[in-house]
């Protein structure tokens, strides 16, 4: 039946009749079409079929036959494969028909699509082994591991550029103002997507939500900023200026970026406020320890009048510089760098 | 009669063409069967790359046409790319990824005899069906006897250098193994062959006088504790690199002991400071610990030659695991951080300090220690220990 | 005098006081009684008198007395730390209020060592020397406690106050007459019975306290006051010696009556230490070790501490000594580390072959990470 139908859809291709009259003679199959359709009719005077006198049999009789095998002039008909039609139902590779200059891949290869080794026309190979020298990947034909992976031929350069052109005039130009580095926007939020190699497609972490603010477009005052960053506490950086929210404690990320939102709004209006108990803030409060008013400047500059009238060679200009450096040692992590600097500025300072 | 598909359908496979091989048959002298194969199959071997070229060239205008690029500037490099973008493998193994490369490079070489017009092969070692390690032979006998007449002629004079007349010189080096010869000869021979390839070397190489065949000697020696080049068998000694501003050569390399990671970089022209995770030597107050960090300094004689700078972490805490669980806190016990940092500092100091790469081998510091704690099972109290047992 | 073999290091006598003049370019006093050999680099003996009467087998690090023991005499390093000090020490004046200098650096390099050199150069220099072998001793070693009567809520330490009065009788043995000279300037009740009258010699003070340890709390505190008082009259100059000062502003482990452990500003050692660290007297010189006993944690074995003053003082004590000169104590130098090694050569206590090769020799110094104390500790086992 295969055969049959094979035959059928290349019976309409001229090569096929070329290649047909090739195999079977001219009048394969003419003279059983034609008796069959009736077409030869010898008719007598009164109407009726002309009936033919038998006299032999319109073959070649055994004893000629013999005779002819014997003496060696028979005439053999030579048969046909008998898969010919199959090999004639081959086409070859449409690779081989392809022009490069003329021919545009995208009209090849238009959608995503299996690899095709008869329509893919690089010589590519894939295959390990062994031995290097031994001998060359399989080539693409039959080739499994080629079909396996995926490919991106439907994606050359030229298509993406085909389809950026086709959707062009559906788009809006790109904002500058993201281009240009210069301004740079106050709030980045952060989320991230989990894919797993499975049925499941969730994941917890999916709900977590990062909102990193830069502080100072909030301008805030001086008292206001110093409430903020207390509220904030371990979230905000004090070297970049930034506050960073975590949240996590919703169930989903939309409801999660809603909270970040809300938290920063609350910390503004906040900050802002004044209470009345700040003005009970002493100077221990602080966040910072300054040197202005500390004990530490008034026992130094007592010292040092003192060390003057004793004979030191002090240098009490030094002292403004000495208080930077103070306030730094306090107020930040305490490394034997810095103790060395303290103690070459205090000697210096004192005269020693 | 149906020629034509026949060659058609044959064009992908290389199958038997037909015995069509026109000299051959049309001339009047016979020869033999080997020879007869051998012609048709180079013959076929040529046209099959004559096509296979072609192809390739086809192939490249398509790629090129595909990629939007002109053909000139796709060279192989290019190529690559192309074929790395259009199908991307993930697999590891690079060998088993898609290539398009031209025939003369990917495929199997095909071996060629030279043979004079009436079918003679060139040289008379054919017929010993191992020419080219008979031909060894010969030469090593060659060079022996003219190595003796040499000696013969020079031994008491004064024209030649005191160093021409002694044996060559081939400590620290052994003979090639017999798969490296076969390589070397491309072609295949017997263990027997090799042996007697090797007796005669040896021969050779005892005389005196065979310093002036050192060169051809040395060719198929390879050094003692060969380094096989091979970054996944052996040694994985780091590259030195140099520092820019400061000009000083330095090693890098990341190694493990037990649960600790330890990245250790060795930097030279130093003064023996060591800078481990912040810490200095002297914050290590276990004799031991320190002992351990020295170890690959005192065994290759270079205390105080070097500087130290390495960070850890502890591989379990580097884990995925589940967002809300705490990490679990195992870092391997108080040498296990030394320890790590000594095999990072030995494979440094193996890099930049190459003399004495052999006393750390023996010594056993360039060895990674593989193993790892042993989980603990339960209903015992630890990975062997068991409850006291009684017995009723 | 010396035979050739100890040619290679100097050793300087302590008989006496010679003149050096050494003028820095920051100096501007050049008072004549302060001088000492005291040249970097050099290895300084000390008499073994001397360090009995300084009783430096208590307040040296174990391992050093016990090797002042063995080889019978005591031998250290003057490295820079004790440089500065001296040349401290001799900016001294009775204008001037008290310097204080914190001696600071990680475990091993010296601090007490040369705590002991000061307290030493000190004595060769006939100042008065209040030593406490470590502060810890006050607030967390306390056997036995007595409420305060003096102030309530104040909590005496008898055993420990009667130890310090006597260590300060023993130290100040050179200049006990001059001590006997000093007197008190008001009248002191220590109980209903017991007083000393104004214009007695202060040593009567020291013998009180020894006698009766229930006041000796308050003796002390007594006779730090008068000390301060004659320094500003700059009849004596003093020098105070506290080793892990920094206790004097850490944990307590004493217990009050409800159970809760007391803040060592209840205790009246504690106190009293305080007030000498204070600046406001003259004509003496504060020496306070800064030391990590305090933070760090005995039982763990592998965490590193953190050596820097401010740290190990706290912000309280920090802003309560402040301003002082820190002086740091480092590890050893190659030079350094040479001198200790020919000594223990020359003294045949490197007893193996090994040690005293050339390879053993580097070895000894890479692996103890030039650190004094792992150093010494390491040539005592080879």
């Amino acid at each position: 039946m295969h055969r049959l139908r094979l035959i059928s859809t290349r019976g309409k291709s001229t090569l096929a009749e070329k290649l047909k009259s090739a195999a079977g003679g001219a009048d394969y199959g003419k003279s059983k079409q034609n008796f069959a359709s009736g077409s030869i009719t010898a008719k007598d005077e009164r109407g009726a079929d002309f009936r033919e006198l038998y006299v032999m049999p319109k073959r070649k009789l055994r004893g000629q036959t013999q005779l002819e095998q014997a003496t060696g002039r028979a005439e053999y008909k030579t048969r046909s494969r008998f898969d010919i039609a199959d090999r004639l139902a081959e086409r070859p590779p449409r690779s081989e028909e392809m022009d490069p200059e003329k021919q545009k891949w995208s009209d090849v290869w238009p959608a995503a699509r299996t690899f095709a080794s008869s329509v893919v026309p690089l010589p590519v190979r894939m295959g390990s082994r062994p031995n290097v020298e031994k001998r060359a990947p399989f080539k693409k034909e039959g080739n499994l591991e080629l079909v396996k992976i995926p490919n991106f031929l439907h994606l050359t350069p030229a298509a993406i550029k085909m389809h950026c052109d086709a959707i062009k005039k559906f788009c809006t130009p790109y904002p500058p103002e993201l281009l240009s580095k210069s301004t740079t926007l106050p709030i980045q939020v952060q989320y991230s997507t989990y894919i797993h190699q499975g049925t499941n497609i969730r994941d917890i972490r999916s709900r977590v939500v990062t909102m990193i603010v830069d502080v100072e477009s909030l301008k805030l005052g001086d008292v206001a900023m110093e409430k903020f960053i207390r509220l904030a506490g371990d979230r905000f950086d004090e070297k970049s200026r930034e506050l960073t929210i975590v949240t996590d404690r919703c169930h989903t990320r939309k409801q999660n970026l809603d909270y970040a939102y809300y938290l920063l709004t609350v910390l503004y209006h906040e900050a802002n406020k004044v209470e009345q108990w700040a003005e009970l803030k002493e100077r221990s409060d602080n966040l910072k320890v300054e040197f202005e008013g500390s004990s530490t400047k008034t026992k130094l500059t007592e010292l040092i009048e003192k060390a003057k009238t004793a004979g030191l060679a002090t240098d009490e200009k030094s002292i403004d510089e000495f208080g930077k450096m103070w306030k730094e040692y306090r107020n930040t992590e305490e490394t034997v760098e810095t103790t060395r600097e303290y103690g070459r500025q205090m000697r210096k300072l004192l005269g020693i | 009669m149906l020629r034509i598909a026949l060659t058609r359908s044959s064009r992908a496979m290389s199958s038997t063409s037909p015995p069509a091989v026109s000299e051959s048959d049309t001339s009047v002298r016979k020869i033999g069967k080997a020879l007869e194969t051998y012609l048709k199959n180079s013959q076929q071997h040529v046209a099959m790359m004559e096509k296979h070229r072609a192809d390739f060239e086809t192939g490249r205008r398509h790629l090129a046409k595909m990629m939007s690029l002109d053909i000139h500037e796709l060279d192989q490099a290019a190529i690559d790319r192309a074929i790395q973008y259009l199908f991307p493998s993930g697999l590891t193994d690079p060998k088993a990824r898609p290539v398009m490369r031209p025939p003369d490079e990917i495929l199997p070489k095909f071996q060629r005899f030279t043979f004079d017009e009436e079918g003679k092969p060139e040289g008379t070692r054919f017929f010993t069906l191992n020419p080219k390690i008979y031909g060894l032979l010969s030469e090593i006998g060659v060079k022996t006897q003219s190595v003796m007449k040499f000696y013969d002629e020079h031994v008491g004079s004064r024209s030649v250098n005191r160093s021409d007349l002694e044996t060559a010189n081939l400590s620290g080096s052994q003979w090639i193994t017999a798969d490296k010869m076969k390589k070397k000869l491309s072609e295949k021979f017997s263990n027997e062959l090799y042996g007697q390839v090797i007796i005669a070397f040896e021969h050779l190489a005892s005389l005196p006088g065979s310093a002036i065949e050192q060169k051809f000697l040395s060719e198929f020696r390879e050094p003692m504790t060969a380094s096989t080049d091979s970054k996944l068998f052996g040694l994985a000694i780091p590259n030195v690199q140099t520092c820019a501003e400061t000009n000083r050569r330095y090693a890098e390399v990341t190694t493990h002991c037990k649960d600790t990671r330890a990245v250790v970089k060795v930097t030279d022209a130093g003064k023996g400071k060591f800078s481990i995770d912040g810490l200095q030597l002297h914050d290590f107050r276990h004799l031991q610990s320190r002992e351990i960090l020295l170890a690959p300094f005192i065994i290759s004689q270079t205390l105080g030659k070097f500087d130290v700078t390495a960070t850890t972490d502890c591989i379990s805490n580097s884990l995925p695991e589940a967002p809300n669980r705490e990490p679990l806190k195992r870092t391997g016990g108080m040498s296990a951080l030394p320890r790590a940092v000594r095999h990072g500092t030995a494979l440094c100091i193996a890099a930049l300090h190459p003399e004495s790469i052999e006393p750390l081998r023996l010594s056993g510091l360039l060895t990674l220690d593989p193993r790892k704690n042993e989980r603990s099972k339960v209903n015992q109290p630890g990975a062997r220990a068991k409850w006291i047992w009684k017995r009723r | 005098m010396k035979s050739s073999g100890r040619v290679i290091w100097s050793v300087s006598q302590t008989v006496g006081c010679r003149r050096i003049g050494i003028v820095g370019s920051r100096h501007l006093s050049t008072e004549p009684n302060i001088q000492k050999n005291v040249e970097v680099g050099t290895l300084q003996e000390i008499q073994m008198s001397v360090a009995k009467q300084l009783n430096m087998k208590n307040h040296l690090p174990s391992p050093m007395s016990k090797q002042m023991e063995t080889l019978g005499e005591l031998v250290t390093l003057i490295r820079d730390p004790m440089v500065e000090i001296a040349s401290c020490m001799r900016v001294i004046d009775k204008k001037l209020p008290t310097l204080r200098l914190v001696l600071w650096g990680p475990f091993g390099t010296g601090k007490t060592v040369t705590l002991n050199q000061a307290v030493h150069h000190a004595y060769n220099n006939n100042w008065a020397i209040v030593h406490l072998r470590s502060a810890m001793e006050l607030t967390r070693r306390v056997k036995e406690i007595e409420m305060s009567s003096f102030v309530s809520g104040r909590i005496n330490d008898p055993s420990n106050a009667v130890s310090i009065l006597q260590n300060f009788k023993q130290q100040n043995q050179h200049i006990w007459k001059l001590l006997g000279d000093l007197l008190t300037e008001k009248d002191y009740e220590w109980s209903k019975s017991e007083r000393t009258m104004q214009g007695k010699p202060i040593t009567e003070i020291i013998e009180m306290g020894i006698t009766a340890p229930y006041l000796a709390s308050d003796c002390v505190g007594a006779l730090f006051r008068e000390l301060r008082r004659h320094a500003k009259d700059d009849k004596l100059k003093v020098l105070v010696a506290v080793d892990d000062a920094n206790s004097l502003w850490g944990k307590t482990l004493v217990k009050r009556a409800d159970r809760t452990y007391a803040s060592p500003s209840d205790l009246t050692l504690v106190v009293h230490f305080r007030r000498l660290f204070a600046n406001d007297w003259t004509n003496g010189c504060v020496l306070m070790v800064a030391d990590k006993k305090e933070v760090s944690d005995a039982r763990n074995e592998l965490r590193v501490s953190r050596y820097t003053p401010l740290e190990l003082f706290g912000e309280e004590g920090f802003e309560y000594v402040e301003p002082f000169v820190p002086i740091e104590t480092t590890n050893y130098s190659e030079s350094e580390t040479d001198k200790i090694y020919k000594y223990y050569v020359n003294k045949n206590w490197l007893a193996s072959k090994a040690a005293r090769s050339e390879e053993g020799r580097k070895q000894l110094m890479h692996l103890s990470a030039f650190n004094p104390y792992y150093y010494e500790r390491l040539c005592a086992f080879n």
